[in-house]
């Protein structure tokens, strides 16, 4: 089981430490960023301009493998570490022998979703610094004895009140500590449902629902999609009072292929009728994934953003001396006849949201200077990334970037990596699924409901050869 | 600012200002705080000593202060002091007693928390004395009306099992423990089966033994508690043996739809439990399994959507379960393709099940995805992309082509890896399809320049001495690797000498200087023995026989494989078995991550590592001396001629084919056991089968015992029924008794986790009286001379050179005394039937005979024995030498017997 976990800080240092059973020498996590900062993205050093670029901070190192076994110095034994990586802060669970790596895994992505929960996203080292108090209890909830034990963000809640903003807005004032002066809280036992929160009162009673469709594709340089794949999710905002029996229904459930629940959900109802029947925990939580059956994909599809991009990295035999230069020049165009819009929405001028790029530049382009008509663009000089922000994008709009590439001697690129699109687009839906029915049972009220159809880009790529 | 550098107090709810105050004197402070009236300063105090702890600082000093706070009615403040508490209870556990009665006052407080984090915290400070106040609270938490309380209380029981594993049986916690897997409360639950799990982990008692109620009771918390709980259930039911396939389907329709769970440790293990009952079934029902097979496959699939770290993992238990059934996943290849921004950790795992997963439906859109990877940033993915497309070409011969096709597009990008990686499979492909594809040699001859790895030159030397008649300037080619001969790497050099000669035996006018001048440099120049070997080798075949070196140097190679499907199907098995372990992340067999016992088997291994020097030098004296007894125990043993001529006749002459190994009944079961039926056991082999025979003697049952089922738990031999039904036929009434015959297979899935120490010869079994419903347990021990195969007779040689290489150190040694009978001829025949072989027999000093005997299990294990007899004495002396010292004593124990009746 866990023996032991580790909160490392984005320069290596152990912020967090928790023994749980026996004690694992500080020099594992030493170990651990000898080979994790090698592979760091930037020079030996932590990219702080990398987060400005990307909404989503590029990963500070990706080559470590999520399981290594660490020798134990002075001794023959080793131990593993697991390792996931959350906001530029690594966790570490060390396990001195067999274990389920997924229960691990997951354990580890569970507790760095609880600290967004209690901290606000991101989770940095300050957040943790900021609460340790709490991390510690939280942690003693999660785990004894090295097992994973209550993660269910309504039971911790019940049991440890996360602090709020007004209680520090207060303590700053006042100056005193707001988590002595908390009447409430704790007050809890274990609630029968481990997911749900005893006792929750709302005015008003509120549920949205969204069906949100994130479409993976790569498309070749002249706009042909090479391969595209959906993946769905049911994300619900449960605002609720009491307990709330609810009653999903779809109003083509034939639509999916292949889905994974949330615990709250009852399998068997699912699998009898196509109903999904759950007692939903308070707040915001993923009711359910699924992938969508093929055949209903089988007339293929349609991006809605046509991109063409070309890279010109000038003539191979050069014979000046002066500096080897390039070009580089990136249009961007909505297309209405894409599959995400429908009759009705063709009609009046297609709205695409928060479109963006990213293009990674190869390793010769010692530096580029970007223009573009519409948006802002930043390039990070140390991960050679530029990220260029069009916000939305409509059929009328021909937004283009252009510019000039220093390279690096007269090499041609030996790589090409593949330019990254995301967008958002309200109202649509890949696969045409939608609600057929929302019900609430059990409670006397009548809440409002929101549903809506969601589809944006998951990793949506443009090769560029 | 000043007010900034005012005491911490000011800037709020920021735990982080605990990390600053850094200032001589703060110990004595924070004891003043920690002493303060007022409770927000004491809270604030205590979460200094915790940040200084954290950051490595001792304030252990602090420790009555800090307990001080305890008696508080603040719960957060008493969890920040337990905190404390739990931190230096391991490094000073004499403090940690101190604070005993705190704990036994907390544990009956109002307050289910408070209760719960005393009894906690108890458990985590592991001094002994501590248990003796320990028990009584844990007993009383154990069923205290509240499920945290419980919950808890469940997690301490394990704990206490690591400290005293006796008091815990004493005090009946393990009872307690299966009462709470029926607990309302899901936690409970879950934590319940996790305590139970661990304990017969670490035991390797099987205090989780699943009988035909708990099963029931672990499928119906499967679906209440939480999601770790599930994990650990599905993993005790993967060890269960389910009694028949009817049982093993209901199981699995239980257990199909944590499929659909959120959580992936959920459902990989789920994934586990209905491969390993899939094996069980057996192939008698194909439906069913084309069923389940399709239902795994879209999990497995949406596990590739998540995190890349679970990503990892499916992958590598992807890899297994497309090697064990490649059917399952078939279809699905496009999944398998690599994103750009996958890490390089997932796209390497990808890529190999691309290359498990690729056909010749498919194979067209697979080399257009690794040619993309072939231009992508890292190396080592474009390299083993490249390598791919080779093993592609090695694996489906009518995609060859096609491959190659895309070989040699690479090879005009002119990278240089890509270009080097490209020449190292496209030699293996001209070593699957010799003759087929020289055409293409010339465009590799163009890139001779770009090649700078010595894999790279070795293959591409090998392709030149290879193919030296069609290419006109092959001589001209070696001639220039030829130059930098003495820097190569040696493999380079290797290939260098071999090619010359190739290339000689084939134009031996153009390239006789060239060939002098390389053997010149293999066996002069050089230091390295192989490459000084090799020159001499050739150097001498060329000289005598030329004709000779031709049929050995450029003689017919085997074909290589497509390795691919590399695991050894035993071990596939084994790991099949492990789906969502380690084991299957390293692709090793369980036994490797098996914790050893308590420092013990550290101190163990230190002491042997230290030994290992001077062992092998008295190893070395050893072989000395042995080498001067040796010859002459050889010279002894072969002038046994007459001695084995009679033994060979008499051996003949009494094992006749009516002989049969005596069956040995033992009563393993008695009536009150298993509703009024005695039940007798044992084991022996015929025609090479292992068979238990039972013997059923209706005592009191008022039903005929007619039809029943077999079970039997892992063991330390993998024995297994074949067919789990046992019919009596006619019906056994009451009073009366039948046998029935069960046939027995050694499969290394039913194999009990290795222990260290003697291996158990129990077998545990359960039957099932289909009539009654009635499940009943014993345990029967084995003997293992049932399981010595017939093929055991070892050549005389090989046991000379086994038993000399068998360490002293794991020889057992044994007398017998009061035998029935010391006539060796006899005795050698008995054991002949038992498949114990005859080595050989010689005099020793003082009128003693020395017999050897060598058997072997089915499952391979080795044995070899010198049985020495004394003329005139009854007794025997039994000296058994083994590499698997675990089973020693149990053959030991055989030969006795055998020996005795």
């Amino acid at each position: 089981m866990i023996q032991s976990l580790f909160i490392l800080s984005p320069t290596g240092e152990i912020l967090i430490e928790r023994h749980f059973r026996g004690m694992t020498p500080r020099s594992v996590c030493d170990h651990f960023w000898e080979r994790a900062s090698v592979s760091l993205n930037h020079h030996g050093g932590v990219s702080t301009t990398s987060t400005v670029i990307s909404s989503d901070p590029m990963p500070l190192y990706d080559t470590v493998p999520p399981i290594m076994e660490i020798p134990l110095d002075g001794s023959e034994k080793s131990i593993f570490l697991f390792s996931i990586l959350k906001d530029g802060l690594s966790y570490l669970a060390a396990c001195p022998g067999e274990i389920a790596p997924l229960l691990v895994i997951e354990f580890l992505h569970r507790v760095a979703d609880i600290f967004c929960e209690y901290f606000g996203s991101p989770v940095d080292e300050s957040a943790i610094k900021d609460n340790f108090s709490t991390v510690y209890q939280l942690l003693e909830e999660m785990v004894d004895h090295g097992w994973p034990l209550t993660t269910e963000p309504n039971a911790l809640q019940a049991m440890i009140r996360p602090p709020d903003v007004m209680g520090k807005i207060l303590s700053v004032v006042t100056g005193v500590s707001s988590e002595v002066s908390s009447p409430k809280a704790q007050s809890g036992t274990l609630p029968n449902i481990p997911w749900r929160r005893a006792g929750v009162r709302h005015t008003p009673n509120e549920i949205y629902l969204d069906i949100v469709e994130e479409i993976d594709a790569v498309v070749d340089i002249v706009g042909n999609v090479i391969s595209f794949d959906v993946a769905g999710s049911v994300e619900i905002q449960s605002k609720l009072s009491g307990i709330p029996d609810l009653l999903l229904s779809f109003k083509d459930p034939s639509i999916i292929d292949d889905c994974s629940f949330h615990p709250c959900v009852r399998y068997a109802r699912y699998e009898s009728s196509n109903i999904v029947s759950f007692v939903p925990p308070d707040g915001s939580f993923t009711l359910m994934r699924y992938r969508v059956k093929p055949n209903v994909l089988n007339m293929g599809f349609t991006p809605p953003i046509v991109c063409m991009p070309s890279f010109n990295y000038g003539s191979e035999n050069r014979n000046d001396n002066a500096e080897p230069k390039g070009s580089v020049d990136v249009k961007l165009t909505a297309r209405s006849i894409s599959t995400l819009f429908n009759m009705e929405s063709r009609k009046t001028n297609v709205a695409i949201e928060d479109v963006s790029l990213t293009i990674p530049f190869p390793k010769i382009v010692k530096t580029a200077n970007l223009k573009v008509n519409v948006g802002q663009v930043l390039y990070d000089e140390a991960s050679k990334v530029a990220k260029w922000i069009i916000g939305n994008l409509d059929e009328k709009m021909r937004p283009e970037l252009s510019g000039e590439m220093k390279l690096d001697g007269g090499k041609r690129p030996d790589q090409n990596p593949s330019l990254t699109i995301s967008w958002k687009i309200p109202s649509s839906s890949m696969s045409g699924l939608a609600v057929g029915g929302l019900s609430v049972t059990g409670e006397t009220y009548r809440p409002y409901k929101g549903v809506r159809n969601i589809a944006r880009s998951g990793r949506f790529f443009v090769r560029c050869n | 600012m000043p007010s900034i550098n005012l005491p911490g107090k000011n800037d709020g709810g920021h735990d982080s200002r605990f990390f600053t105050t850094q200032k001589k004197g703060e110990m004595h402070e924070l004891k003043m705080e920690l002493h303060s009236t007022d409770r927000n300063t004491k809270v604030d105090a205590v979460k200094k000593v915790i940040a200084s702890m954290t950051v490595g600082k001792d304030v252990s000093s602090l420790f009555t202060d800090v307990l001080n706070c305890v008696q508080t009615g603040n719960i957060e403040l008493k969890k920040l002091v337990y905190l404390y508490l739990i931190n230096y209870s391991k490094s000073q556990p004499e403090l940690a007693l101190l604070a005993v009665n705190t704990f036994v006052k907390d544990a009956s407080d109002p307050n289910p928390l408070i209760r719960a984090l005393a009894v906690r915290t108890m458990g985590c400070i592991r001094v002994e004395k501590i248990t003796e106040y320990l028990c009584d609270p844990l007993s009383r938490a154990l069923r205290d009306e509240d499920p945290y309380v419980r919950k808890t209380a469940a997690v301490c029981v394990a704990k206490l099992y690591d400290l005293a594993p006796a008091l815990v049986q004493e005090r009946g916690f393990l009872e307690i423990l299966h009462d709470l897997i029926s607990d309302s409360n899901p936690s409970v639950v879950a934590n319940g089966v996790a305590a139970l799990s661990e304990i017969a982990e670490t035991s390797g008692k099987d205090v989780m033994k699943i009988s035909a109620s708990v099963l029931q009771k672990l499928l119906a918390a499967l679906n209440e508690c939480t999601e770790w709980g599930q994990v650990f259930i599905l993993d005790s039911l993967a060890k269960y043996a389910p009694a028949d396939a009817r049982e093993a389907e209901g199981i699995i329709e239980r257990v199909t739809p944590r499929l659909q769970h959120a959580n992936s440790a959920v459902v990989m293990s789920a994934v586990k439990v209905i491969l390993s009952y899939m094996e069980l079934m057996g192939s008698a029902n194909t439906d069913t399994i084309r069923n389940l097979t399709r239902k795994l496959a879209p999990p497995l699939v949406t596990l590739l959507n998540s995190e890349p770290e679970i990503q990892y993992v499916a992958l590598r238990n992807i890899n297994l379960i497309v090697q064990k059934r490649p059917s399952i996943l078939e279809n699905e290849i496009r999944v398998f393709f690599c994103k750009y921004n996958d890490p390089i950790y997932v796209k390497m795992e990808k890529l190999e099940i691309i290359i498990k997963l690729v056909s010749e439906k498919n194979i067209d859109q697979v080399l257009l995805e690794l040619k993309e990877y072939a231009t992508e940033v890292d190396v080592d993915f474009v390299r083993k992309s490249v390598s791919a497309i080779g093993r592609c070409a090695v694996k489906l011969e009518r995609a060859a082509e096609r491959c190659i096709g895309v070989l040699l597009e690479l090879i005009q990008t002119k990278v240089n890896y890509v270009v080097q990686e490209s020449v190292i499979v496209i030699k293996d492909i001209f070593r699957r399809y010799p003759n087929r594809y020289e055409s293409i040699i010339a465009t590799l001859c163009d890139n001779l320049d770009t090649l700078d790895e010595p894999q790279a030159k070795a293959s591409m030397i090998w392709i030149i001495g290879e193919y030296a008649e069609r290419i006109d300037n092959a001589d001209e080619l070696l001639d220039n690797f030829l130059e930098t001969f003495e820097e190569e790497d040696p493999s380079v050099q290797l290939q260098l000498l071999t090619a010359t000669v190739k290339c000689f035996l084939k134009n031996p006018e153009d390239t006789q200087d060239m060939v002098q001048r390389v053997l010149d440099l293999a066996t002069e120049e050089s230091d390295n023995p192989d490459l000084r070997d090799r020159g001499f080798i050739y150097w001498r075949l060329l000289s005598t026989d030329p004709e000779a070196a031709k049929l050995v140097v450029l003689g017919d190679k085997p074909v290589i494989e497509d390795d691919t499907f590399k695991l050894e199907p035993n071990l596939l098995n084994t790991l099949i078995g492990q789906i969502a372990t380690l084991s299957s992340i390293y692709h090793k067999p369980p036994e490797a991550f098996v914790v050893r016992a308590s420092g013990r088997g550290v101190m163990h291994l230190g002491v042997g590592g230290d030994d290992m020097g001077e062992d092998d030098e008295e190893d070395y004296e050893d072989d000395e001396g042995i080498e001067q007894e040796d010859p002459v125990d050889l010279l002894d043993m072969g002038g046994m001629g007459i001695n084995d001529n009679g033994a060979g006749d008499d051996l003949f002459g009494s094992s006749t084919p009516q002989a049969e190994q005596a069956v040995r009944f033992v009563k393993v079961c008695s009536e009150e056991k298993s509703g009024g039926i005695d039940v007798l056991a044992a084991y022996h082999q015929v025609n090479g089968n292992v068979l238990m025979e039972l013997e059923f003697q209706n005592k009191s049952c008022s039903v005929p015992v007619s039809n029943l089922a077999i079970q039997l738990n892992k063991n330390a031999f993998g024995l297994s029924p074949v067919n789990q039904q046992i019919i009596c036929n006619p019906p056994v009434q009451v009073g009366s008794s039948g046998t029935a015959t069960v046939q027995l297979v050694a499969n290394r899935s039913m194999l009990a986790p290795v222990q260290p120490g003697p291996a158990s010869p129990q077998v545990q079994v359960a039957i099932k009286n289909m009539a009654t419903s009635q499940v009943f347990y014993f345990a029967a021990n084995f003997n293992i001379d049932a399981m010595f195969s017939s093929g055991g007779q070892m050549d005389r040689n090989a046991f000379i050179e086994t038993w000399k290489n068998i360490d002293d150190g794991k020889e057992i040694y044994s007398t017998v005394s009061d035998l029935p009978s010391t006539d060796i001829d006899g005795i050698q025949a008995k054991f002949e039937l038992y498949n114990i072989f005859f080595i050989a027999r010689r005099q020793g000093m003082d009128g003693q005979e020395v017999v050897y005997f060598s058997m072997k299990t089915m499952t391979g294990m080795d044995f070899l024995a010198e049985l020495t007899f004394k003329a005139g004495v009854n007794a025997c002396k039994i000296c058994l030498k083994t590499e698997n010292t675990s089973y020693g004593h149990l053959v030991k124990n055989a030969i006795e017997n055998l020996l005795r009746f």
